[in-house]
């Protein structure tokens, strides 16, 4: 029957040739406009690494009556960093509240800023990275950063503790796939690392950090995969600047995170309304995630691939509705035949069907060549070169996406087909011999 | 003759009313989506209230600056209040506009004194050269000037339908508000704008002295910071110059301190281009061949339909065809009838589908404006963007759907017409379907 069918697609090529070139194309145009979503989807469903859901953070601005004057800079600190005490023991204190933590103004989920700088461990030889996001905690006893974050230990899964409770040095938790590109190991407790390069010994003793904890994959927005990043742990608050800072925190079970945010906004914010640690905003980690996709345009792209893919798809239908309609029409003696040497309704759309979906398999081939040297040219950003997620491979993501337009393209053509082969194949076999 | 055309093309389509069907809503869907793009690409660059100037605008978005001697760098996405007065003295900018981006921005309470958080909206601190470069048309009041933004005078212009919504008419010069923070005094009410236009709008503006941190900005990199500079040439043809201008005076800044050097990165760049220019630079021809790339799929897929349909259907009316070339119908009178009346299904279809475009751009005004962007510029201010007549119906606008129509109409109709002229009168008169 394929045999058949291949002779039958051969002597109409030159109505078919105008379906398959469309097919062609819009395989093509499909794939370009898929392969990305496909591989910021498999990213999306990777775990976030954190605790996202009853997680939120206080924004802060300088309050509409407050004024330094002409106070000194350290006064100006120590006014500023009194009254952030007070606000963070405020919400630590709430019964609502489950952990607080002290923030640097870049380090949740969803933050705008990131870093160019380079790190290299004590090792010489090891290599130079990027790590794109670092972040700061001020950790002291009122604090748990960990508990707000829910951060899990790289090698057990359990949530991370600490190697070392005091602060002697400077100290930071890094992620699994920065140890990886720094050290090639994840067994990097009690490691050094420097910004930027290795100063001689004593000449800054801010330049570097010993890793106390390693930490699973921390994503910083849905859509990438779990890259190196970083947290400094910090003792003290620096300087007056309430955008430096924000008061992260986790409620406990059961609580209504809106509920409590409108308690904070009605009940807290105006004591602070004339202080240098007004409140701007609350956010949870979710909506500042969110905001953050917007801005990169991860549901712009979504919506541009759903848009464009509903239109070529509806040309595939309409195309298909089209050429076998005229079809049909052209092929009624045929049809006629058919049926009055027994073939059935059945037999005959099958027959109809099984072309449509060959003409199909064929526009798919012939496009690859063009797919492959798309995908070929394409610039690829690998978030974490060690980590050999599927979706960083290219040959990976070509199979997934041609799997899954493939299968989109031959549903939409059988179901173009379906509808004019299952009208003509209703005619009687005098009628539509008639014409003959 | 140009009547029997139609007539028999109104024959033709009472005959095959499925062809018709899908002829129609195929030119539709196409005529649709390429008039979306049209329309969503003349928001963001045709001169618009209150962008009337964009074809004579200079964008600065981001500045890096780069330390001699491996000292590292700084990189800001935008620049400082000094950069603004900077370059006014070292160019011939007719306006040179420094104000807080909207990127990243969210909106913050506004009220009466005393009732701060009334409505939220987009509080946007701007020098006075802001109301230059933009036409706001001012229904009370006036801008606030140099002396106003240099005295930090707390002052503001505020939205018509903010005027409204707080106290219930537009003549309100002379009373206070509270936004930001900041206890304000109203000097000029303008007529809305839209969040379609983003680099002007605000719900409420204020001069950029009023932000704390307007004199301390970092001193290492005094012409970093946080705030966008727009610079308005004389007329369209003196950007060039004006270009030339802002690098020299870059030029010399770094000449006069040697300790680092600006990479302006293709920067100033027009208004425009500034859209696609987010981390790296871009050229011209990057963003026209992706949006001819587009374009193209949007005509040439659903023409590749159209002509498999019309190959069809030509090879149902060969006879016809033997029929009037027996007759001494030239090729060219036949090839004329074809086209003329595929045009007409074309124009039917151009029409429907230039309704589901205005349909759906005035009813996903939430999101269409990004659609063909790799960034959301729109939804800082939590409301969806306000898409005025003149932006849907521009001369512009109408112009370029017809042409999309006669565009789709000769690539799909014209091979398989051709092809199907071919064939000698004998040939055509014994086809038989």
């Amino acid at each position: 029957m394929i045999k058949m069918i291949f002779k039958q697609l051969w002597n109409q090529r030159r109505q078919n040739g105008w379906i398959l070139l469309e097919l062609i194309v819009i395989a093509f145009f499909l794939f370009t406009t898929s392969a990305e979503v496909v591989r910021a989807t498999a990213n999306y469903v990777l775990p976030d690494g954190y605790e996202k859901e009853k997680s939120y953070f206080i924004e802060l601005k300088e309050g509409s009556k407050f004024r330094y004057a002409r106070r000194e800079r350290e006064i100006r600190d120590s006014i500023f960093q009194s009254h952030f005490r007070q606000l963070l023991l405020t919400i630590k204190q709430s019964p609502e509240v489950e952990a607080v933590a002290i923030v640097r103004g870049d380090s949740y989920p969803g933050a705008l800023s990131s870093n160019g700088n380079g790190f290299v461990s004590d090792d010489t030889a090891c290599v130079r990275i990027k790590c794109p996001w670092y972040q700061t905690f001020v950790i002291d006893g009122t604090t748990d950063f960990l508990k707000v974050y829910g951060l899990k230990d790289a090698r057990t899964g359990e949530p991370l503790q600490l190697a070392k409770a005091k602060l002697a040095c400077p100290q930071g938790i890094v992620s699994v796939a920065f140890a990886r590109q720094l050290f090639g190991r994840t067994d990097v407790t009690g490691e050094k690392v420097h910004f930027g390069k290795k100063l001689p010994e004593g000449s800054d003793a801010n330049n570097y950090f010993e890793i106390v904890g390693v930490y699973e994959g921390y994503k910083r927005s849905n859509f990438h995969v779990p890259g190196n990043n970083l947290f400094v742990l910090t003792s003290t608050i620096r300087g007056r600047n309430e955008f430096n800072h924000v008061i992260a925190y986790r409620l406990k079970e059961g609580v209504d995170g809106n509920a409590f945010r409108e308690r904070i906004m009605s009940e807290i914010a105006p004591h602070y309304e004339t202080t240098p640690t007004a409140i701007k905003d609350i956010k949870s980690f979710g909506e500042s995630l969110k905001r953050f996709n917007d801005l990169a345009g991860a549901y712009s792209r979504y919506r541009y691939t759903a848009v464009m893919a509903f239109f070529v798809l509806l040309c595939v239908f309409l195309g298909m509705t089209g050429t076998f309609w005229v079809r049909c029409r052209a092929r009624r003696q045929e049809i006629g035949l058919m049926r009055s040497i027994g073939a059935s309704q059945a037999t005959i759309t099958r027959q109809f069907m099984t072309e449509a979906w060959m003409l199909v398999t064929i526009g798919v081939l012939i496009a690859q060549p063009l797919i492959i040297h798309y995908i070929h040219e394409l610039e690829w950003d690998i978030t974490d070169p060690t980590a050999h997620y599927w979706q960083d491979s290219k040959t990976w993501i070509t199979l997934a996406t041609d799997g899954l337009i493939y299968i989109l393209m031959v549903l939409i053509a059988l179901l173009g087909t379906w509808l004019p082969v299952k009208q003509a194949a209703k005619d009687l076999p005098a009628e539509a011999l008639r014409d003959e | 003759m140009f009547k029997i055309y139609l007539r028999q093309a109104w024959n033709l389509v009472k005959q095959n009313k499925l062809f018709t069907s899908i002829y129609v809503i195929g030119t539709g869907l196409a005529i649709a989506l390429t008039m979306i793009l049209f329309i969503v690409h003349y928001i963001k660059f045709a001169p618009v209230y209150p962008e009337e100037n964009r074809g004579e605008t200079l964008v600065i978005r981001r500045l890096t600056l780069r330390y001699n001697d491996d000292q590292g760098m700084y990189q800001s996405n935008c620049c400082s209040p000094y950069l603004g007065k900077y370059l006014k003295e070292q160019t011939r900018a007719e306006a040179v506009a420094v104000f807080s981006p909207n990127t990243g921005k969210s909106p913050v309470g506004i009220g009466k004194p005393g009732e701060a958080n009334q409505l939220r909206g987009i509080v946007k601190l701007v020098n006075a050269d802001f109301w230059k470069l933009f036409t706001f048309q001012f229904i009370n009041g006036k801008p606030f000037t140099e002396v106003d933004v240099d005295s930090k005078q707390q002052v503001a212009v505020i939205q018509e339908e903010i005027a409204l919504q707080l106290f219930g008419r537009t003549d309100v010069t002379g009373e206070r508000i509270q936004a930001e923070g900041q206890d304000v005094k109203i000097v000029g009410v303008v007529k809305n704008s839209s969040v379609a236009t983003p680099d002007s709008y605000a719900a409420v503006w204020i001069p950029i002295s009023l932000d704390n941190k307007y004199s301390t900005e970092m001193k290492r990199a005094e012409l970093l910071g946080r705030y966008q500079v727009y610079l308005k040439a004389t007329s369209g043809s003196e950007k060039e110059i004006l270009k030339q201008e802002v690098i020299e005076a870059f030029r010399k800044y770094d000449a006069d301190h040697p300790d680092g050097i600006h990479e302006l990165k293709g920067q100033p760049v027009e208004d425009w281009l500034s859209y696609y220019q987010h981390d790296k630079e871009v050229s011209v021809k990057e963003v026209v061949l992706e949006l001819l790339y587009l374009l193209l799929a949007l005509l040439f897929i659903p023409a590749l339909n159209l002509s498999g349909m019309i190959s069809s259907r030509m090879d149902q009316r060969q006879v016809e065809i033997g029929v009037r070339k027996a007759y001494g119908a030239s090729n060219w009178s036949i090839l004329r009838q074809v086209l003329g009346e595929n045009l007409a299904l074309t124009v039917a279809g151009g029409i429907v589908g230039l309704l589901i475009a205005y349909l759906i751009i005035a009813t996903c005004s939430q999101w269409i404006l990004s659609l063909f962007d790799n960034r959301d510029l729109y939804s800082f201010a939590e409301i969806s963007p306000r898409i005025t007549p003149e932006m849907l119906f521009s001369p512009w606008i109408i112009g370029c759907a017809f042409g999309a129509c006669l565009l789709l109409n000769i690539i799909s109709a014209l091979i398989p017409t051709v092809w199907a002229l071919r064939h000698s009168i004998i040939e055509s008169l014994h086809s038989k379907l």
